[in-house]
């Protein structure tokens, strides 16, 4: 039987190395002294969640007094502001209010906080997330029992007492915070004596390189940092960032790929991907991450407009190669991603008719939502593509209609008027060049094709 | 090569108290899958939050819960005996139920599910934070 986790899916992920917890050496009584005076907020809809996460809380030191709950987001953010809670239990989203929100919220009001996800949400991409965030723990509902409480306790015993390395890290990011880029510099170079595989050392270095300059000492940093961990997070996405920023759009996508097969892609960084994917003309693979994108839990709205633009310039990609079936899937998605655009779809037709696709330009068209089909864009289309399909005498009654009712664009004036050439039908060959004329000065000549 | 989400549904879809009778949760009846829900699994054991009229200590029930991925489905069936029962409101109660049929294989690998699963997360969430 398959277990319900990402690695069992068909592709292949490489192991993550495991990243072993130091000891911490924190028994139970520093946690109850940490937990005695501090206050705790869950945001949780679930009753019997609330109830067993306060239980355990109340088993590791908690007072009963000091523990709040709220199942909406703007009851979370008052108690926040009114208790400041140090210590905050959410769920990852609740009616699409989401935690990490809260988090942002809270860190205005509270110095130090502990933020711990307990959430039925487990997609690697929440859980990436998360751990980019200043999440402390991500705790899986239902809740296994008697392991609750160490999971709790996990979360909070790195905070209490963090084994001398992080604390070293620790110190010089709150230097780095502050600005004083040499401190933080010592104190991480310190910090690399103290780790046995220092990549996090590594990586604060080369992001304290990139603030003094953007060179190549911050890649040979983050090159470091993999030499020790070859599949570290930190580093691996530093490393990415960097020369994306250095405009090396090639070797960006190199790091990227190797990144992909440890981690997933985060919602914040799948637009930037998929952007580098179409500069550097890897079309394939925006149709993976558009799976990708129909998988996120939370689409945002810039990454919509990313990845519509992306599908529509790999269809585009694909009409040069005159792969038409795969240019009109690309085409339909981009559509599909747009909300039915109306712009979008005209673009798209517009593509399929240049290159004489009727059949994949008449598909696109039924892609118009049924406010949209009486416009007069709309129609216009319609002739373009009916152009293919009818007889003569057909098409100039359809043209001639739509001249009458207004609806014609410099397309079917130059239509109408071609196939009247056609027929010698001088008297109104001169009557439709005036009208057009009149809208498009100087424009009525014959269509090229 | 991509992601999948893996986000575990877990559902009561059955829930019948056959001390009295009384089947409070059909399969296939969505409308009250919502008054269930498997708060936390314990050794031989579930807590479940429940309709605070559903059942009472004592009472022996038949249980049918279910835990869905995009990609999976495991089932689990049991009959259990209401040991502990907590008023968390007006409606709802919170019940633990001993599961007679905890030594079925079943059982076992519906209790790896969960326990592969945060492992998956807990390791994945630490190597990315590097620490």
């Amino acid at each position: 039987m398959k277990s319900a986790n990402c690695s069992t899916q068909s592709r292949a992920i490489k192991r993550v190395e495991v990243v072993t917890e130091k000891q911490n050496n924190v028994d139970d009584s520093q946690i109850k002294d940490f937990l005695r005076s501090k206050k705790v907020l869950v945001f949780d809809q679930s009753a019997s969640s609330r109830k067993a996460l306060f239980d355990a809380m109340k088993v590791l030191g908690c007072q009963s007094s000091n523990l709040f709950h709220a199942n909406k987001l703007e009851n979370a953010a008052a108690i926040v502001k009114a208790e400041k809670p140090e210590i905050i239990i959410s769920e990852y989203e609740i009616h699409g209010q989401f935690g990490l929100v809260l988090l942002e919220f809270a860190k205005n009001f509270v110095e130090e906080i502990v933020f711990i996800l307990a959430t039925t949400t487990a997609s690697e991409a929440s859980v990436a997330e998360a751990a980019e965030e200043d999440v402390d723990g991500y705790i899986v509902k239902p809740f296994i029992g008697d392991k609750l409480q160490g999971y709790l306790r996990r979360a909070l015993v790195n905070k209490i007492s963090p084994p001398p390395y992080i604390a070293k890290i620790n110190d010089g990011k709150a230097a780095f915070e502050e600005k004083n880029v040499d401190e933080a510099r010592t104190i991480f170079e310190e910090a690399l004596k103290l780790g046995e595989k220092p990549s996090l050392a590594h990586y604060y270095l080369g992001q304290v390189e990139e603030t003094v300059e953007l060179s190549d000492k911050s890649l040979d940093h983050y090159d470091a940092g993999l030499e020790f961990i070859p599949n570290h997070y930190k580093c691996m996405v530093a490393k990415f960032e960097y020369l994306d920023k250095a405009k090396r759009p090639a070797e960006a996508y190199t790091a990227v790929q190797d990144m992909l097969m440890y981690y997933p892609i985060t919602p914040q960084r799948l637009g930037r991907i998929i952007y580098l994917a179409i500069q550097t003309k890897h079309f394939s693979d925006v149709l993976e991450y558009y799976r990708v994108y129909q998988d996120l839990d939370h689409k945002p709205e810039k990454l919509q407009v990313i990845v519509k633009a992306a599908l529509f310039t790999c269809g585009k990609f694909l009409m040069k190669r005159q792969e038409y079936d795969e240019a009109c899937q690309q085409f339909e998605k981009s559509v599909l991603c747009s909300k039915r655009n109306p712009e979008l779809i005209g673009r798209c037709v517009e593509e399929m008719l240049k290159a004489k696709q009727a059949k994949h330009a008449d598909k696109l068209l039924k892609l118009f939502s049924q406010q949209d089909i009486i416009t007069s864009k709309y129609k216009q289309l319609e002739f373009r593509v009916e152009c293919f399909r009818l007889t003569k005498p057909a098409i100039l009654r359809l043209g001639v209609r739509m001249i009458e009712d207004e609806e014609a664009d410099l397309y079917v004036f130059q239509k109408v008027i071609s196939l009247l050439e056609e027929d010698g039908a001088e008297r109104l060959i001169k009557k439709y060049k005036d009208m057009g004329n009149r809208i498009y000065p100087d424009h009525i000549e014959l269509p090229e094709d | 090569m991509w992601i999948k989400n893996s986000s575990l549904e877990v559902e009561v879809v059955f829930f019948e108290n056959t001390t009295t009778h009384v089947v409070h949760l059909e399969e296939g009846d969505s409308s009250k899958v919502s008054a269930f829900e498997v708060s936390q699994i314990l050794e031989g054991q579930l807590k479940v939050r429940a309709p605070k009229t559903a059942c009472v200590i004592g009472h022996q029930i038949d249980i049918v819960v279910e835990a869905r991925t995009k990609t999976n489905e495991w089932k689990f069936r049991s009959r259990a005996k209401v040991t502990e029962h907590e008023k968390l409101n007006e409606e709802e109660a919170e019940v633990v139920i001993d599961l007679h049929n905890k030594n079925d294989i079943d059982y076992e690998r519906f209790m790896q599910v969960f326990e592969s699963l945060q492992d998956e997360v807990s390791q994945l969430f630490n190597a990315i934070k590097g620490n």
